[in-house]
């Protein structure tokens, strides 16, 4: 039998062994605000057919998805307050806002049942703690939401669509279009439709978790029930981009969250989260959310399409949405829960 | 916590659920997700764009959502995860550039291997961290990154050769200052 070391296994062996050892010692610590950012995030995406859904507005467009363009301006919207430094907002070519619009707050006139029939316009601003400001707007109207993403110089960043298409037998998905700046890339593909799920109440969910657990559809749908909450701080008497205003205000997961509420119709003016504990290091960030309301005008109809600048190119649909080995329901039921 | 009027027991919420688990869990997947990535700041926003994934489909999840975020978090790593650019700055985490690091971010000579690990392709990435860090099977590893066998074969044995001559080119080179990840 040969005794001849083989010098490439045992060398290998004893890289691999290096390497073992290596990935070990890589040490991390996780950050306290992962699951509000991570909440904040999916919350922006809410701002959907919700809001039309809830209020019992728009039409539902069936088959494939296109946009009804209407024009004039929604009879009865009596004018906003104006936030500062707001002009008016007028789509540009491309459907991106100006650098100098700002979604126009609800004035007293319009309740949510009128901003049903309304282009709703949520822009989010995180800003870190180094004081860097990144902003997101997200348009929605019928079964079309888009939102686009900007860095803290106002370069656009990204520009993703999505609208729910009501296919034969009366399934739904989602036809998504998104837009790369960064990789001057476009997908285009369809996910799994929206699932009924069970809501649970809402007293409850701010006594434990605050108002930042809130969805922007919720926070229209059910203003009034959440200011009568236990354990919500209300404020009456404020005003806010000169608008009467009320807040209500938690404390929960490391943030304070304040809603500012039109006085008179308890439609959403801003939200605010803030970090609140003094003793985590200061590495949460700061968000604000601007709700704004636009009537569908064919100039206002642009800020749902979503732009692909010329030479951006093509990449495949994304892959599956669900991993391997995971059951996916697709039946509304109140039964249908986590375990 | 008020039972809805129907009378059966209020859906557990993912806030309550994601936020134990990261308390018992959390420096396991973020660990993975540094070393998927190759930088701190990178696994930060992998592991935040795998639990916004999480929190998007909550209600289809049947299964446990340790598996189901670990699972997810594999997927976008192997698919090189496209849209990094875009989370980073939608979480404005394009300030962390100008955020001074304290030493639990900094990483020394000691882990070169793992910095030589950001240039491997991602799936090679992906596979090389499921086989030694995970010490999964390739079965195993095949399921979690959605593909075959054979792939995971393929792309363990060429990211192994790979981080060799990175590592040979390196011992080569004059000695620079210890970086950071």
């Amino acid at each position: 039998m040969s005794t001849e070391i083989d010098y490439s296994e045992t060398e290998h062996a004893g890289f691999e062994q290096r390497l073992r050892r290596e990935l070990e010692q890589v040490t991390v610590r996780v950050p306290a605000d992962m699951i509000p950012r991570a909440h904040r995030g999916y919350r922006r995406r809410l701002v959907t057919t919700r809001i039309s859904a809830i209020t019992g507005g728009a039409a539902v467009i069936a088959g494939a998805a296109t946009i009804v363009a209407m024009t004039g301006s929604s009879p009865g919207v009596a004018q906003g307050g104006q936030r500062p430094g707001a002009t008016t907002s007028h789509a540009t070519a491309s459907g991106i806002p100006a650098a100098s619009t700002l979604p126009p707050p609800p004035g007293d006139g319009l309740t949510s049942a009128q901003a049903g029939h309304e282009i709703s316009w949520v822009r989010t601003s995180l800003t870190s703690p180094a004081g860097a400001t990144s902003v997101s707007d997200t348009f929605s109207y019928g079964p079309t939401s888009r939102t686009l993403g900007f860095s803290e110089k106002g370069t656009a960043l990204y520009d993703e669509q999505e609208t729910l298409v009501t296919g034969a037998g009366g399934s739904q998905t989602y036809a998504t279009t998104s837009v790369s700046y960064a990789g001057g890339t476009v997908s285009r593909g369809t996910t799994p439709g929206p699932v009924q799920h069970h809501q649970p109440p809402l007293c409850p969910q701010t006594r434990q978790f605050g108002l930042s657990v809130i969805s922007t559809s919720t926070l229209i749908a059910s203003a009034a029930a959440l200011l009568a909450c236990p354990g919500v701080t209300v404020t009456r008497g404020v005003r806010i981009d000169g608008v009467k205003a009320v807040t209500i205000s938690t404390v929960a997961i490391h943030v304070r969250t304040t809603d500012w509420l039109n006085a008179a119709t308890d439609m959403p003016i801003q939200t605010t989260i803030v970090p609140y504990d003094p003793n985590l290091p200061n590495t949460i960030y700061t968000t604000r959310i601007q709700y704004g309301f636009l009537p569908p005008t064919a100039a206002n109809l642009r800020y749902l399409s979503t732009y692909v600048p010329p030479g951006f190119r093509n990449l495949p649909s994304p892959t599956s949405s669900v991993p391997p080995g995971f059951k996916n329901r697709s039946s509304a039921s109140a039964s249908d829960r986590p375990r | 916590m008020e039972t809805d009027p129907g009378g059966s027991d209020p859906a557990p919420q993912p806030v309550a659920v994601l936020e134990e688990l990261l308390v018992s869990r959390g420096e396991r997947l973020l660990h993975a997700a540094v070393l998927l990535t190759g930088s701190h700041a990178d696994g930060e926003d992998l592991l935040q764009a795998a639990l916004e994934r999480v929190y998007k489909r909550w209600q289809r999840i049947d299964g446990d959502p340790e598996g189901y975020l670990r699972t997810t978090l594999y997927h976008l790593a192997a698919d090189g995860w496209r849209r990094k650019g875009m989370l980073r700055a939608r979480l404005g985490l394009l300030a962390r550039a100008d955020v001074q690091l304290d030493e639990t971010t900094s990483v020394d000579d000691r882990d070169q291997l793992v910095r030589l690990l950001r240039e491997l392709p991602a799936g090679q990435r992906t596979a090389i961290v499921l086989r030694y860090w995970e010490e999964l099977s390739e079965a195993e590893s095949a399921r979690l990154m959605g593909c075959s066998v054979g792939y995971v074969k393929s792309a363990a044995s060429r990211g192994l050769r790979r981080l060799r001559e990175l590592r040979a080119a390196q011992a080569d080179s004059p000695v620079t200052e210890p970086g950071r990840i």
